[in-house]
């Protein structure tokens, strides 16, 4: 059996269902190729070996019998450590969770891409508890960036940026409080959906934030990501902010026009003239939409730092309270860079956390109306391409500011209220680093992220494949 | 990118010192810098919060079920 690592996650089901290739030969072929670069991405933190088996085994007999095993048949994938897998502790990135239970089920959104019939591989590297852009850990290594491994993944779902983009996987499922799917996607050159706050249940999976906190696919092609997308959505009453709404099939509309669209660069907040990389990535972007990139005729998001100030003390304060058993009690055992941030959170006021909900609503109210005059939103993913690991400080203007926080600097606002948002690839000509753009619209519009998207992916903005000749 | 610090460094040691025992947390003498420079960021996002008129704007205390954001 001859297959390609970078193999699209629906080439492969079409190739178990209609051109004979066992299911048992792709997980072999995937394991085999997690076993070669692993040691030197460090994107797997578990590999669930006899359990991909087995279910391979179950599949080629399904299929040997005449019956369709779903639109991702045989389809390996792994999903960011925080995801409850069962029979293994859910770490999220963490020491403090070894000591936990292992989990008694799987996760939701396992439950149902296996239903479509993918295969669960393992569990990916993460940023311990989720607050994290660099896809650095203390406990458990850095992950690298399959571009170049002296360079972040992004994160925190940095495992699942990185080993989608090095071919060791070709599905990947993040989370995504305030960047966390697609800043990695941004670094690894990858696409990643981070769907509506609601959409997806989060059933199953380590809270950060819950005001916050997103789910989503991560893959080479977006056709991979509607699939996945598709089969994971459905209600769920166990997550209170899911919300109950019919599913919203996307891969029929992907080839839908996108010429009626109204499309506009995002302005103000949103600017870009302090960062050269980012820049070039979204005047790319634009060009290919015919979309005019020039400053005035963006459009300006209302209350965007507002609205990324609300997300900021929202986040540090729901994640510092639900560790403050922790913080008091075994603050040794954090990541040192995630500690100190929760020891600030849970010293804040509540008055802060008040005013930070309900900044968010009055932000969403306007964002709401601009969304009256525009369909969708281009706007950066990242400022720049992925900083070499240990980087704690970047400059703008001469000024000396924290990485690791204004990493999200463009993606927070835009989960702050729980946009759906899809980065889509390109490839920075000087640094031969990819970097990503959001494609953004108004909630619920998934479909349209990822029409647009497609349009570009036809038209060049392809994930690239790196060279990944280490071992 | 944030570039303003509202508070003085000296106030948020303060805040600091203060705040730490009453919530049961032990604060290491090596980590207190870096823990005032989160302080003095959070409470410069709150300076830009405080400064958004809600009054013309009143907010929902529960925002609507249906618009892709839940308020806790």
């Amino acid at each position: 059996m001859s297959l390609s690592p970078f193999i699209h996650a629906h080439d492969l089901a079409n190739k178990v269902v209609n051109q004979g290739v066992l299911v048992c030969d792709v997980v072999e072929f995937f394991l085999n190729r997690i076993e070669k670069k692993n040691s030197s991405l460090n994107a797997f933190t578990l590999v669930c070996a006899e359990r991909a088996r087995s279910r391979a085994k179950y599949l080629d007999g399904e299929i040997a019998r005449g019956r369709s095993p779903g639109p991702l048949a045989g389809v390996p994938f792994a999903v960011k450590n925080l995801f409850d897998i069962q029979g293994e502790i859910t770490l999220a990135g963490s020491l403090i969770n070894r000591s936990n239970q292992a989990a008694k089920n799987d996760a939701l959104l396992i439950q149902r891409l296996e239903a479509a019939g993918a295969i669960l591989i393992g569990g990916l590297a993460m940023g311990e508890f989720a607050y994290d852009f660099t896809g650095e850990n203390a406990h458990y290594g850095n992950c690298a960036n399959p571009w170049a491994l002296d360079h972040m993944s992004g994160g925190s779902s940095s495992g699942s940026g990185s080993a989608a983009a090095a071919g060791l996987v070709p599905l990947t499922l993040g989370s995504d409080t305030n960047g966390s799917i697609r800043v990695p996607a941004s670094f690894c050159g990858i696409f990643g959906l981070k769907p509506t706050f609601g959409r997806l249940p989060r059933t199953g999976t380590y809270p950060f934030s819950d005001s916050l906190d997103h789910l989503g696919p991560m893959a080479k092609t977006v056709f991979d990501i509607a699939l996945s997308f598709d089969a994971m959505q459905g209600h769920d009453e166990e997550d209170s902010a899911c919300v109950n709404r019919p599913v919203l099939k996307t891969c029929s509309t992907l080839n839908g026009a996108i010429d009626s669209l109204k499309i506009s660069r995002a302005g103000g907040y949103f600017s870009t003239n302090e960062f050269p990389q980012a820049t070039k990535a979204v005047e790319k972007i634009c060009r290919a939409l015919s979309v005019d990139a020039s400053e005035d005729k963006t459009v300006v998001v209302p209350g965007a730092l507002e609205g990324r100030s609300a997300a900021y003390l929202i986040t540090n304060i729901e994640g510092s309270a639900h560790h403050l058993k922790h913080i008091q009690s075994r603050a040794t055992d954090f990541d040192p860079d995630t500690r100190d941030r929760f020891i600030a959170g849970a010293l804040l006021p509540g008055s802060w956390y008040i005013r930070a909900q309900q900044v968010r609503n009055w932000y969403f109210k306007q964002v709401l109306n601009m969304f009256e005059d525009v369909d969708i939103l281009i706007a950066p993913a990242t400022p720049f391409t992925a900083p070499q690991m240990g980087q704690k400080y970047f400059s703008i203007a001469g000024e000396k500011q924290l990485l690791r926080p204004n990493l999200g600097y463009f993606t927070q606002p835009i989960s702050a209220i729980g946009l759906p948002s899809i980065v889509v690839p390109t490839l920075d000509d000087e640094s031969n680093m990819p970097i990503g753009v959001q494609i953004i619209a108004a909630p619920w519009r998934e479909d349209l992220c990822l029409q647009v998207a497609y349009f570009l992916e036809q038209n060049g903005f392809a994930s690239l494949n790196p060279n990944t000749d280490y071992s | 990118m944030s570039k303003q610090k509202p508070f003085s460094r000296e106030e948020m040691q303060t805040f600091m010192a203060t705040m730490a025992p009453i919530m049961g947390i032990h604060i290491q003498d090596e980590w207190k810098p870096v823990v005032v420079s989160h302080l003095e960021t959070a409470a410069h996002m709150a300076r830009i919060l405080e400064k958004v008129n809600l009054e013309d704007n009143p907010v929902e205390d529960n925002p609507a079920e249906d618009n892709g954001v839940k308020g806790k």
